[in-house]
């Protein structure tokens, strides 16, 4: 963060005696701007903050400057809680007063910034606003406006005003509605955090922007200064990155599986719905199936059955369709399809296999079936198909080669 | 002694370039681009220029190391309108601003035509009214009439005040 010199300007009217903010709008406004002291000074060492109030009362009424910028932090403390309420904002007067005092700083080589806290309505016009806003412009003065409250008459005027100043997204205008704690708003905004690390500025602009966190307190290191040891930032960073790298390779393979998984839970209702009775009815259950179409389709309906078998504790994606088919010659068919394809998965893949050999079981698929909602297990028709399936799966692991576990 | 060109004149005074007592990065100036900043004065470069931002005016001040004498300056600029035109030197306010310069006495004032503008021209000054200066600052009044005002580099002629050598004092004649 660049070496900046900064003038707090206090809007001390009656106005801020208005107990919307707790305890009352002068006092939140001594605490906003003791945050901005404190995140200014930590910003460059060399950095100055000087403070003025807008209004005053008795002679020489109008802005007074109560320090001029310094990097005396307790002198600055000191004139943010004696400034006392009274008198008639006078906006114009104090950014000019303001202007005046930054022109007369100590360290000329550095960014110049107006902080001005408004909590009463500004009576100067909008033209003369903007007309100060282009001269504190052209003198390389930034400019962040705090609203508290009373926004409404002011919103344009100042809106104007910023962005007369502003100068490659320098100013900035924070509206703090009544009843929150105006630190707790400012704390996040770019007054704060600067522009650079206003976004969580990350990688190269760490090193700048990081440095500027004042406040907010160096998040993406831990809340270590990483000016202060170079070395275990830049460990922390590399660390941070390879975290995130396998978080987004963990993310990125998760999406990869979650489509595939849903492509397949759509397609296994599709298939043994559709696909199963295509299948099944020119073919017996008995029929050998030598075909190479025939063994792709049931590999593709093996997997989606074996898919959806996973599932079925949690949710039946399969049965609720078969629930639907009233007709028994369909659901026949249907337990066609299923004893093929267990058949299949016996005799061909190892893997599946095993899978398909707790299907020859007749307990587990009697109680996975009592689990499905809509299916009576005591269905003679689907007593039939199990029996088969158990005949079928015994007369196949005679002539199978090696894994298949019989019952 | 009127047969003597500048350049010799320069070098039995003793003055010569005082880019020496000058650090780029502490020169600093109001209504400059932050694009186009100061530093590109000094770089030795002509297509890097230092801009104006919002018009045509903009104030350079450039801070010595010590305190120098300024004998001569050369302000270079690109052809063109952004050319500057009317400007104002003064010495030792380095917290000049814009409504200091437009009525009150500065130490030279100078209305530099195409030809000033050229890299190898010299203006000269009155010396003694820059006898002793810590901080030169250049405000750029006018230029040739473009929007903003472009400069291409700053070259300053002069000998800081504790070396003067009596010995390059030489009887003429």
């Amino acid at each position: 963060m660049p070496l900046e010199s900064t003038i707090i300007c206090l809007d001390t009217s009656e106005f801020m005696r208005n107990g919307d903010f707790t305890p009352t709008r002068h006092e939140s406004q001594q605490d906003a701007a003791n945050l901005v002291v404190g995140a200014k000074m930590q910003q460059n060492p060399e950095s100055s903050v000087g403070v003025l109030t807008m209004a005053s009362t008795g002679r020489g009424a109008g802005a007074r400057v109560l320090v001029s910028p310094t990097d005396d932090m307790g002198n600055i403390l000191n004139s943010l809680h004696n400034a006392s309420v009274g008198g008639q904002l006078n906006f114009v007067e104090g950014v000019q007063v303001a202007q005046l005092a930054l022109k007369h700083r100590r360290n000329k080589n550095g960014a110049q910034r107006i902080v001005l806290f408004v909590g009463s309505p500004v009576e100067a016009e909008q033209k003369a606003l903007v007309k100060v806003g282009k001269l504190l412009k052209k003198n390389n003065i930034a400019v962040d406006v705090v609203v508290l409250g009373d926004r409404d008459g002011n919103a344009d005027k100042l809106r104007a005003f910023v962005d007369a100043a502003n100068a490659n997204d320098n100013s900035n205008l924070v509206a703090i509605p009544a009843g929150v704690v105006p630190s707790d708003v400012l704390i996040s905004s770019p007054v704060i955090q600067g522009k650079d690390s206003g976004g969580g500025g990350g990688g190269g602009e760490a090193s700048t922007g990081g440095g500027g966190g004042g406040g907010g307190g160096f998040a993406e290191f831990g809340g270590i200064d990483p000016n202060l040891d170079p070395e275990l930032a830049m460990a922390l960073r590399i660390s941070m990155e390879e975290e995130r790298a396998r978080q987004e390779a963990a993310a990125s393979a998760e999406g990869g599986a979650a489509p595939a998984d849903g492509a397949a839970a759509e397609a296994s209702p599709a298939a043994s719905t559709e696909e199963a009775p295509a299948a099944s009815t020119p073919k017996t259950p008995e029929a050998p199936q030598d075909d190479d179409a025939m063994d792709e389709d049931d590999a593709l309906l093996q997997e989606a059955l074996a898919m959806s078998m996973k599932e079925d504790t949690e949710g039946a994606t399969v049965e609720p369709q078969a629930d639907q088919m009233e007709d028994d010659e369909e659901d026949e068919e249907m337990k066609l399809a299923l004893a093929m394809s267990m058949q299949q998965a016996s005799s061909e893949a190892p893997a599946p296999a095993a899978a398909a050999g707790e299907f020859n079981d007749p307990a587990f698929v009697n109680s996975m079936l009592a689990q499905l909602p809509g299916v009576d297990p005591n269905d003679p028709a689907i007593q039939a198909a199990l029996a088969s399936i158990n005949q079928g799966g015994e007369k196949k692991d005679d002539d199978a080669p090696a894994p298949a576990p019989a019952p | 002694m009127a047969a003597m060109n500048m350049e010799e004149r320069m070098a039995l005074m003793g003055i010569g370039d005082l880019s020496d007592q000058i650090k780029p990065s502490a020169c600093y100036g109001l209504n400059i681009s932050a694009q186009k900043p100061i530093v590109n004065l000094f770089q030795g470069d002509e297509r890097l220029v230092c801009q104006s931002a919002e018009d045509e005016q903009m104030i350079i001040n450039i801070p010595f190391s010590e305190a120098v004498m300024i004998h001569s300056i050369n302000i270079s600029a690109m052809e063109g309108e952004e050319a500057p035109e009317d400007v104002k030197l003064f010495t030792n306010m380095p917290s000049l601003g814009f409504s200091d310069c437009d009525d009150g006495p500065c130490a030279a004032k100078l209305t530099l035509t195409a030809e000033d503008l050229l890299a190898d021209r010299v203006c000269e000054l009155k010396m003694a009214k820059f006898n002793y200066v810590n901080v030169l600052s250049i405000f750029v009044d006018t230029n040739q009439g473009g929007d903003v005002t472009s400069i291409s580099s700053i070259k300053i002629n002069g000998k800081t005040r504790e070396s003067t050598n009596m010995a390059n004092f030489k009887k003429v004649g």
